[in-house]
């Protein structure tokens, strides 16, 4: 479990003690130590107790004497001893946020989180630092404070970004986040554009696309200027195969860049219509000027290459699909697209490069399609049954 | 508020995966343009007459050919969708192309132990046509998909191989009038899975055909997919409807490839060879050609929802896979499609061999254009092909010259897989109409399937489609295998006086029926390039003879003839409107002219 390494790490300072008292620390010490080797930590309990009797400054003893009894499920008393080894080195970060486990187990719940959040910060261990983290999540949750948990979450995306354990607090976090937003805004502004473009990002979700679009038009009857509103209406729109609602579509892309001229999102929207409708050269003016306000973009990029060599300019196409694979290695299309690119320039090593890249990438998605598609069924099955309940 | 949660889970993974260019049920969706589907729409609108173009006229009933290709009306599973292929082959050796229709049974007529009858129709030279099945002994080979034309035993005569729910049947002509049915003794009763689209070729030079068995999906008549199932991995929805489960969700099944041991059996030599077996694809079509022009015959592999294969043939018993390196294997972005028949021609007369595969509804045929060097251009939307499709599930298709003017013309059949579709009340029906293309000359073609007569506009459940000069008259005819009902067969009618020529190739040295062998024929400024190939469209075979337009040329002033074991022979000065029979390094060794039957047009 990786604390017998801690065991190591921790201080070596010996107290100033008589000779008998020092040669009774040291053989305890020594047997407690073997025992740890034979893995045998209830015989070395006993052996850092009595060195602990011998020596009570010894941050070693008190220390290792801590974890253990902490790990034999006994954190009530492994607190006096966590507490004892810190007194003498305060900066063992790692037995300050055990003490803090420990502390929260006794129920000791703001001792507890003082210390959890003082060690939490400087543990270089990703695994510890989960462990502590989530136990702040948890408390923060319990304590219904969830945007305190935000930046911990945070933190333990970054330290350890593909922990499912990580990842599903994240989830459960901000989806309940999101559900106590939706009842606030309920609770205090019913009547609000905004309720109503919340309530459309709901229907959304749920896949019910005529009643999102009607709580969109809901949102820009009362407020025609609200942020992103006829973006999002536009996008809905467009997925119709209508072409009258598509058409549709377009009214609320323009009315968005008449909002908002300078979203390089919305600028390759457009651009894409652009290139629907033939009109290459307009699409390359405003993909050009989408990656002229958003250079990381790599949507904008890839339409920009795209449309480049469309209009029968690979050269100038290039450099912009091999920025796009930089700054977007996962990007599967933009590899596809310049190892067709190579491959016509007979660049043939490049080519079979990037269709590798390609292929490795299709590979993982055509098993992430896999999974999600066992994830779908889920979703039916439960509204059925509460259906068949009704 | 966890089924909330749930619900939004899931849409949040859909709207990841439609990001990711997620597959559908079938075919990936593939939308095309505004002013693409303005086009589209203008085309489809256009009627009356095209100047200087025939009619394709229904002669079915005038020939005699009756045949009713079994179905399940309700077609619950995957097997009962796929069937239908058919082959035009000179049987007995008279110079007329006969007709083979192969047949399928339903699930429940299996489970039964009723078979359902393929059938040889042989050609009686006055524009109709005699079943002959019973005494060619060709009726009953198995639940059969289709079916390809080789010559095993290099005897001069066409042989019929028959691709089955369940392996392979190998029939041997006995030059009689008379099949023998020689699977297990050829060494391929070993092949048991869902077999569909086959070629012959000879591979490695050494004057015997070699075999190519594509398969499918691994159907057991025992545990069979339920039908409409919500089990998540299985694909058994369409619309929100049931339909029949697969081919997603099914297990795949590796192709073979066997070579020829030149004493009446094959090899499996799939593993020597360097083809791939994993992962498996859901194979449909395959099809022999020299796609780079080195001189080794090379092979492309149509995979339903999958990754096209493209075999490089090095030379040495040996295959490179080149699908995605040269463009074939998916779309423009790399999106693989559901990819079923496969017209192989050189339709911008560059001496290269240029690929159209037909595809799902929701995605559109795909033209491969072939820029030389193992290097294929994904030219589907500029070629004007991919508007007129969408929206059609197509299967058998050629690339043919019905007007005799010098260029390729691409000709597709439709029909939908789920009969269920009907249902739906959307603009996608069961029955769907055929179309046609006529090559413009400069790279792109125009969709005239409502200006050659009715009769395409007939809807129907087409699979297979074969094309050949099936009364040796000059004129190109198509006999489309349908899934339920009678066939239907396509002639040319009123069509411009255009000149042609036709040349049948036997090899000597080379495999005896000049497999893969091409003639470049230059008739003034046309210079046209035709190989004889064995299986392709939809599990069919059409006519090995290599058939020529000429336009208004009256001769071919040089036809350069590439045997597949790499020699050349030059004939010069070859009238037009004659048959000739070319026989390897002999030259032209007989020539006839056409011979209008009486009883037609």
């Amino acid at each position: 479990m990786g604390w017998l390494a801690l065991l190591l790490v921790v201080g070596t300072a010996a107290g100033q003690a008589t000779a008998d008292k020092q040669h009774a620390f040291a053989e305890h010490m020594q047997k407690a130590g073997n025992y740890l080797r034979q893995k045998q930590p209830a015989l070395a309990i006993p052996e850092l107790e009595a060195a602990v009797a011998a020596e009570p400054a010894s941050v070693d003893a008190q220390g290792n004497l801590g974890v253990l009894l902490f790990f034999q499920g006994k954190p009530a008393e492994a607190i006096p001893h966590l507490r004892a080894a810190l007194a003498g080195k305060p900066d063992l970060v790692k037995l300050q946020g055990l003490l803090g486990l420990a502390e929260v187990r006794t129920l000791d719940v703001a001792a507890g989180r003082k210390d959890l959040e003082a060690a939490f910060p400087q543990i270089p261990d990703p695994k510890f630092k989960v462990q502590v983290g989530l136990e702040l999540v948890t408390l923060d949750t319990q304590a219904g404070d969830l945007e305190a948990a935000t930046p911990i979450l945070v933190e333990l995306r970054k330290s350890d970004p593909n922990n499912p354990e990580v990842l599903y607090a994240a989830y459960r976090t901000y989806t309940d986040l999101a559900g106590e937003s939706m009842l606030a805004m309920a609770i205090h502004a019913p009547d609000a554009a905004q309720m109503h473009q919340m309530l459309a990002h709901e229907e959304t979700r749920e896949g019910k696309t005529n009643d999102a679009i009607a709580e969109y038009r809901k949102a820009i009857a009362l407020n025609p200027h609200l942020p992103g509103v006829h973006f999002e209406l536009a996008e809905l729109l467009h997925t119709s195969q209508d072409s009258a609602v598509k058409q549709e579509a377009v009214e609320e892309y323009q009315r968005a860049f008449e909002e908002n001229p300078d979203d390089a999102t919305l600028l390759c929207r457009l651009a894409e219509m652009d290139t629907q409708n033939g009109n290459l050269e307009e699409a390359r003016k405003k993909y050009a000027r989408a990656v002229q306000l958003q250079p990381g973009d790599a949507d904008a990029k890839l339409g920009l290459a795209k449309t480049l060599m469309d209009l029968g300019k690979p050269d100038q196409a290039l450099p912009l699909l091999q920025q796009t694979v930089q700054e977007e290695p996962t990007n599967a299309v933009a590899h596809y697209r310049l190892g067709t690119l190579y491959r016509k320039q007979g660049h043939m090593d490049e080519a079979k490069r990037e269709i590798e890249i390609y292929k490795q990438l299709k590979d993982l998605k055509d098993k992430l399609r896999a999974e999600y598609k066992n994830l779908l069924i889920v979703p039916n099955e439960i509204r059925a049954s509460d259906k068949d309940e009704k | 508020m966890t089924v909330w949660r749930l619900a939004g889970t899931a849409v949040c993974a859909l709207v990841l995966l439609q990001s990711a260019g997620a597959a559908a049920q079938m075919g990936t969706a593939t939308p095309l343009s505004a002013a693409e589907r303005a086009k589209a729409a203008a085309e489809a609108r256009a009627t009356g007459p095209l100047p200087g173009y025939p009619q394709l006229v229904d002669i079915t009933a005038e020939t005699g050919v009756h045949f009713d290709h079994r179905s399940s009306p309700e077609a619950k599973f995957i097997a009962e969708s796929m069937s239908g292929g058919v082959a035009l082959i000179d049987y007995d050796g008279d110079g007329w192309p006969d007709i083979y229709f192969t047949n399928a049974q339903s699930v429940e007529m299996a489970q039964h132990g009723v078979k359902a009858r393929s059938a040889l129709f042989h050609n009686n030279h006055d524009g109709t046509f005699t079943d002959v099945t019973d005494k060619a002994g060709v009726g009953y080979p198995c639940w059969a998909m289709g079916a390809a034309v080789g010559d095993y035993n290099n005897d001069g005569r066409p042989d019929l191989l028959v691709t089955c729910l369940n392996g392979v049947v190998l029939y041997r002509n006995n030059g009689d009038g008379t099949f023998t049915n020689v699977t297990r003794a050829a060494g391929l009763a070993s092949d048991h899975g869902w077999a569909t689209g086959a070629t012959f070729g000879d591979y490695d030079g050494d004057g015997w055909d070699d075999l190519y068995i594509s398969h499918y999906v691994d159907f057991n008549l025992h545990d069979l997919p339920a039908f409409g199932s919500k089990e998540a991995k299985r694909s058994c929805k369409y619309l929100g409807l049931d339909v029949q489960c697969g081919p997603r969700g099914l297990k795949a099944l590796p192709d073979n490839l066997y070579h020829n041991n030149g004493n009446g059996t094959f090899a499996d030599v799939s593993k020597a060879a360097g083809m791939r077996d994993e992962p498996s694809e859901y194979g449909l079509t395959a099809l022999w050609s020299d796609f780079d022009n080195d001189g080794r015959i090379d092979l492309f592999v149509a995979n339903d929802g999958e990754a096209n294969l493209l075999y490089r043939n090095e030379g040495n018993g040996k295959f490179d896979e080149e699908g995605l390196t040269s463009g074939v294997a998916a779309n423009a972005d790399g999106v693989e499609q559901a990819n079923m028949g496969v017209a192989v021609g050189d339709y911008r007369h560059n001496g290269r061999m240029d690929l159209v595969i037909s595809h799902f509804d929701i995605e559109y045929a795909a033209l491969y254009d072939n820029a030389g060097g193992m290097n294929f251009d994904d030219d589907s939307i500029q070629s004007g092909i991919a508007r007129g499709t969408q929206g059609y599930v197509g299967w058998g298709d050629a690339f043919v010259d019905f007007s005799n003017d010098g260029w390729l013309d691409y000709f597709l059949v439709n029909g939908h897989v789920y009969p269920q579709v009907d249902q739906a009340h959307t603009a996608t029906k069961f029955l769907e109409p055929k179309l046609l293309f006529v090559n413009q000359r400069d790279g792109t073609f125009k969709n005239v399937s409502r200006r050659v007569g009715p009769a395409l506009q007939k809807p129907q459940v087409s699979r297979g489609v074969a094309v050949g000069d099936l009364f040796n008259d000059g004129r190109m005819e198509a006999v489309v295998e349908n899934l339920m009902g009678e066939p239907m067969i396509l002639r040319p009618e009123d069509g411009p006086p255009n000149h042609w020529i036709s040349f049948q190739l036997e090899g000597v040295k080379c495999n005896q029926l000049a497999l893969n062998a091409r003639v470049q024929a230059t008739a003034g400024d046309l210079v046209q390039t035709g190989e004889v190939l064995s299986g392709g469209s939809y599990l069919s075979q059409s006519d090995l003879r290599i058939h020529f337009g000429l336009g208004n040329h009256e001769r071919v002033d040089k036809a350069l003839v590439l045997w597949p074991d790499g020699t050349r022979e030059t004939l010069t000065n070859l009238a037009a409107d004659r048959f000739y029979v070319v026989r390897e390094g002999l030259g032209v060794i007989a020539s006839k002219a056409a011979e209008k039957p009486a009883r037609l047009h």
